[in-house]
């Protein structure tokens, strides 16, 4: 089962396309989407857990699928816009500069 | 379920990441929400492929949640007693010294029962990846203190927290082989936050890249999350992990090739 | 045929290595050392061979294990007390149907029950062979990598220090080809990876979800079934003067010589006296001893325990003839070796009077 983002006004620059069927419902992929467009809803699957949905603004930066247990997510960028491309680029740099320790 | 919607529309689109490796046979498991072990399955099967090993490589397995990897992913392996896996995968590397040989234990399987082995196996320098996956609770077994569970860190055993006066300190097993001469890489990742995965999934091939290269022993510790075992909501383990795991085991390469 | 001066740790190793076997680790015991010793030397002169001195003997069969999982002979070995820690191990080459070669260099006759039952888990058997002398540990050493690999099987050599540390003279054939192992498609190489048919080696068998396996249950039935058949198929034994005995003594290992020399003796005498010893301690050759005894008065046996093989020969004759334990717990002042009952004066005598004592009533 997949969901398409929300209708949205300006070209998208990544989507996923999310595999519910599987999804446990641990919630790890909201706080780790660094445009901040995951977000849990009250709808569950039939295992009987909730659901993660999509809101404009999806980056295509993978965060989800780097982090999800069940490999819900599947990915996509859209290469139309070079400058969008740049935008990625720096989303990159300041997510290898973020510290863990 | 979500109401059936419209079918996304990816014309135009390139796919930066599939929904798991085409090597992991099924994506179902049977673990727990929330746990990191799948996280680590996914980047171990990446790094083989990337490295050109699918068809070259042998992990010994030992006794734990992550066991289940022997089903689903689609490389050779042998499910070995609990602890022991560091002294078959010698047994299998000297027989077969061009394969990449390597195991994949939890921290009971390497620091409780199998601290003689990883200690004995690093020393003498054989060059086979050693994988554990840490998340300080016996998970399978319903949860109890490990060698590597933290002070403060709720198990089964405790669920108020390890106590150092009660049950003593930690084992930093890690720590302690990339202090061995012979060892060739050391290093500690996690999967509780996408750039801990990344930086994960780096040292895992600098791990197996010094086997293949014949530099002597290696290590990746995994700090992975077990919400059922730490007794917190699945959306927490995270959290958790960093506040008591990433806390006492400082992530990094504690060897560097 | 030329006969060379072997010592039995010697004989041993030089058997192995003939017979393919090229991995070998243990941990250094006694009377068990020995054997490590030879190994190395036998690689060498071999010029191939991993001889690992492994830190625990825990460990060393785990190397072994692992040996064996690739398709090599792979062989390990300890005394009693090692031996011991080793069992799990020993179950689980057993349960996963790996080939593998223990010699159990003892320091006595202590260990029967252990060669026999053993101390691992589930429902395994292991072949056990009880040499006699050197020339019968050559030959049962190439014998236990032969049905290793045939049934798919833990074997057990069981020797002792007098067969370590004697020398004596065996065939040694220079022109004899060097056994060539057998093909083992079921062996781990990597090279199944990422074919949709990878190979797993698992104690429950339950495969992958591509390619589904039995599952524990069927697996240890089948485990169970083939040991079943074995049991039937590789009992053996020597055996002398069956004809018109009365009194059988029953014997293994290195005892046996020491009642075969009495035995004749008391025979040339008059005396109604035969011999019997099991070569396979498991399978136990019950019918072959049965078959011996069915004229017998009594059956004696003689081990130097506190009773182990006695319990299979019992189970072996069934009630049908008297069993009487003549032998008796017997080491050294060092705890090392056999004691006093490993002697023919005292056995001619407990013979004697075992038989004075059946005529008697």
């Amino acid at each position: 089962m997949t969901t398409a983002p929300h209708h949205t006004s300006h070209a998208p620059r990544g989507t996923v396309v999310m595999a519910l069927e599987r999804c446990k419902g641990c919630g790890l992929c909201v706080p780790v989407c660094m445009p901040r467009v995951l977000e849990m809803t009250e709808e569950r699957n039939a295992k009987g857990y909730v659901l993660p949905r999509l809101l404009d603004g999806c980056t295509g930066c993978r965060a989800c699928a780097d982090i999800c247990p069940d490999y819900v997510f599947e990915v996509y960028r859209f290469d139309h816009v070079d400058a969008l491309d740049a935008l990625d680029a720096d989303a990159d740099a300041d997510a290898d500069a973020d510290e863990v320790h | 379920m979500t109401a059936p919607g419209t079918p996304v529309d990816l014309s135009g689109a390139r796919k930066v990441a599939p929904f798991a490796p085409d090597l992991l046979q099924t994506t179902e498991h049977h673990l727990c929400s929330g746990c990191g072990h799948p996280v680590a399955w996914r980047l171990i099967v990446e790094v083989l492929d990337e490295l050109d090993l699918v068809n070259r490589s042998i992990g010994v397995v030992g006794h734990g949640c992550y066991t289940q990897i022997i089903t689903t992913a689609d490389v050779e392996f042998f499910q070995c007693l609990h602890g022991r896996a560091p002294a078959v995968a010698m047994g299998m590397k000297r027989m077969l010294p061009d394969r990449a040989i390597y195991t994949i234990q939890g921290d009971g399987d390497m620091v409780s029962e199998g601290l003689a082995e990883i200690l004995h196996v690093a020393a003498r320098g054989e060059s086979i990846t050693c994988l554990m996956l840490d998340n300080g609770v016996f998970g399978d077994t319903g949860g109890h203190m490990t060698a590597t569970t933290t002070v403060g860190q709720r198990t089964k055993t405790d669920v108020s927290g390890r106590s150092a006066s009660e049950y003593g300190y930690p084992i930093p097993v890690a720590d302690f082989v990339a202090q061995l001469p012979g060892v060739a890489y050391v290093a500690r990742g996690a999967v509780d936050r996408p750039n801990a995965v990344a930086r994960t999934r780096r040292y895992l091939r600098n791990a197996f890249e010094a086997q293949v290269a014949g530099e002597g022993f290696s290590l990746v510790e995994i700090l992975t999350m077990c919400p059922t075992g730490w007794s917190v909501p699945a959306d927490q383990g995270a959290q958790y992990q960093r506040e008591q795991m990433n806390a006492t085991y400082p992530l990094g390469e504690l060897r560097a090739r | 045929m030329p006969l060379v001066l072997r010592e039995g740790y010697e004989a041993m190793a030089e058997a192995a290595v003939h017979s393919g076997c090229r991995f070998f680790a243990g941990y250094p015991m006694l009377p068990f050392t020995g054997l490590l010793d030879a190994f190395t030397r036998a690689f060498e002169r071999q010029g191939d061979g991993v001889m690992i001195q492994a830190d625990t003997e825990i460990e060393g069969i785990n190397m072994a294990l692992g040996a064996a999982a690739t398709g090599a002979r792979a062989a390990t070995g300890s005394t009693g007390q090692g031996i011991a820690l080793m069992q799990e191990a020993v179950a689980e080459a057993a349960l996963n149907e790996l080939p593998l070669v223990i010699f159990n260099i003892g320091r006595g006759q202590q260990d029967y029950f252990q060669c026999t039952r053993g101390g691992g888990w589930g429902d395994y058997r292991t072949i056990a062979l009880a040499p006699a002398s050197v020339t019968e540990a050559d030959e049962l050493t190439r014998l236990a990598f032969e049905l290793a690999d045939q049934w798919l099987t833990p074997v057990v050599v069981y020797g002792d220090h007098l067969i370590g540390f004697t020398q004596m003279t065996v065939e040694h054939d220079p022109e004899r080809a060097p056994t060539v192992p057998p093909d083992k498609p079921w062996a781990l190489d990597g090279s199944t990876g990422g074919t949709g048919t990878s190979k797993v080696i698992w104690t429950w068998r339950q495969g992958k979800h591509n390619t589904p396996g039995p599952g524990p249950n069927l697996h240890w039935q089948h485990v169970a079934d083939k040991y079943a058949e074995l049991e039937q198929a590789e009992p053996r034994h020597v055996s002398r003067h069956l004809d018109g005995t009365r009194h059988l003594v029953v014997s293994f290992g290195t005892t046996g010589p020491f009642v075969d020399y009495v035995v004749d003796e008391l025979r040339a005498d008059g005396h109604p006296v035969g011999a019997f010893r099991p070569v396979t301690l498991w399978p136990f050759p019950s019918q072959a001893l049965a078959d011996a005894a069915t004229r017998c008065e009594q059956v004696l046996v003689y081990e130097l325990n506190a009773g182990q093989m006695v319990d299979d020969v019992r189970l072996a004759l069934n009630g049908a003839v008297p069993v009487r334990s003549i032998g008796g717990v017997s080491q050294d002042e060092s705890g090392m070796r056999q004691g006093d009952l490993l002697g023919v004066d005292v056995m001619r005598a407990r013979i004697l009077d075992a038989m004075q004592g059946a005529d008697a009533r």
